[in-house]
């Protein structure tokens, strides 16, 4: 398994702790959470990659798809804590400016 | 009859092109055996006057008939100890494949690519491995980082890619004026794969507007286009990394993103993620991030 994910919810969140890689595999996986949670969203999605070692353009693409789907119910995705690499794939593919990026866990949850 | 899907055809002529060229041990195993699996003993009729008769019933468009000749001269072909007359009549055969759909649809056509599920599974899995395998070496040997970073066209490459576009523009709008959807797909995959690293090139936007008409209302044509991009899509991310041409390959991979989101079920996905991790190594250990860098564009797309 490439990717290990668990789910928690506030009233405001959902939010995704993953650890492992978003490769074609794990954004597989990851996708049938997301496709589940953004058909009836109950707000904004926050996924902690603190854990995740690897992102490919199949995981960007996953992200990017909820979150295009999520707008239009007024939600987003945030991603929290990417490592150095991830935030870097993001911002080299131009999808740094689709998808907010966020130091840590707490700025994702205040802002 | 189920019919043939073009972007199996496609793959087929890729892998046959590549054992092809690495010469009769490759192709027997690959090609010749298969075939010889399905037909089970030689033909030993004389054979020699099939070919005319083929090229009279092509003309005749008598496609159930051609299917047979073909099926006939592979019987033949596939026994011999040269592997450059099969390899002849398959790429033929492939060819008549692409453009004809009643002939996608015949029992041989069926039968030909069930015979051929697993040996050109195995064969694509080798060819993966030889494609990654090639472009980790391209990156180990780069420690000096001579990567193309930039592409400046001037205004003589921008006025012929142009002229290279409206050519293939106008072959598509005739295309969907007759509505041959089979050649359409296969001229817009052409189109999108061209350019893919050309954001400014003309008649782009007039090329996603007819993808869009046709996908709206054709869930199959849909697939199968896109299919059929995603390798050619991949086959020039593969080519530019081979070339460390990182820039190039960084715009093919993020048209990849915003033309195909989250289909994960797309040919060539797993290699694409093995070339991509090799690639960003090579990036962060060059620290090439924002040299390789690309614009905004693909915020702008992905947002609309």
């Amino acid at each position: 398994m490439s990717i290990r994910i668990n789910k928690r919810s506030n009233d405001k969140y959902s939010i995704y702790q993953l650890e492992g890689r978003l490769d074609t595999a794990g954004s597989a996986v990851l996708k049938l959470e997301l496709d589940m949670e953004s058909q009836n969203p109950s707000g904004s999605i926050i996924l902690d990659m603190s854990q995740v070692t690897f992102i490919s353009s199949a995981g960007i693409g996953v992200t990017v798809k909820t979150h295009s789907l999520l707008k239009q119910k007024g939600y987003e995705i945030r991603v929290a804590a990417p490592n150095d690499e991830v935030r870097k794939i993001y911002d080299l593919l131009g999808f740094s400016h689709v998808i907010r990026l966020y130091a840590n866990l707490g700025d994702a949850l205040k802002d | 009859m189920q019919e043939i899907p073009l972007h199996q055809i496609d793959n087929f002529i890729l892998l046959l092109k590549w054992a092809h060229q690495k010469g009769f041990a490759v192709a027997e195993e690959h090609v010749m055996q298969p075939l010889q699996l399905y037909f089970g003993s030689r033909d030993t009729e004389n054979r020699a006057d099939l070919t005319k008769s083929l090229e009279v019933q092509r003309k005749m468009r008598e496609w159930r008939i051609v299917s047979n000749i073909y099926k006939h001269l592979m019987h033949a072909h596939c026994f011999e100890a040269d592997h450059h007359p099969l390899v002849n009549t398959l790429n033929a055969f492939l060819f008549d494949l692409q453009g004809e759909p009643a002939l996608r649809k015949t029992t041989f056509a069926y039968e030909f690519f069930k015979a051929f599920e697993w040996p050109l599974k195995n064969l694509q899995s080798i060819v993966s491995q030889e494609v990654v395998t090639g472009i980790e070496r391209v990156f180990d040997s780069h420690d000096d980082v001579h990567v193309v970073v930039s592409h400046s066209l001037t205004t003589n490459q921008q006025y012929s890619l142009n002229a290279e576009a409206r050519a293939l523009y106008n072959r598509i709008e005739l295309a969907y004026a007759r509505g041959d959807e089979t050649q359409l797909s296969y001229l817009l995959a052409q189109f999108t794969g061209r350019f893919c690293n050309f954001p400014e090139v003309a008649f782009r936007s007039e090329v996603d507007e007819i993808i869009e008409k046709i996908v709206a209302d054709n869930a199959a044509f849909r697939h199968d286009m896109r299919s059929r991009l995603a390798v050619r899509l991949f086959q020039a991310i593969a080519k530019a990394v081979e070339k460390t041409d990182i820039k190039t390959a960084v715009r093919g991979i993020t048209t990849y993103v915003i033309t195909f989101q989250d289909d994960l079920s797309l040919p060539y996905r797993g290699e694409l993620d093995a070339i991509e991790e090799k690639m960003y190594r090579f990036i962060a250990r060059h620290n090439l991030w924002h040299r390789v860098k690309l614009g905004h564009a693909a915020s702008r797309n992905s947002d609309a």
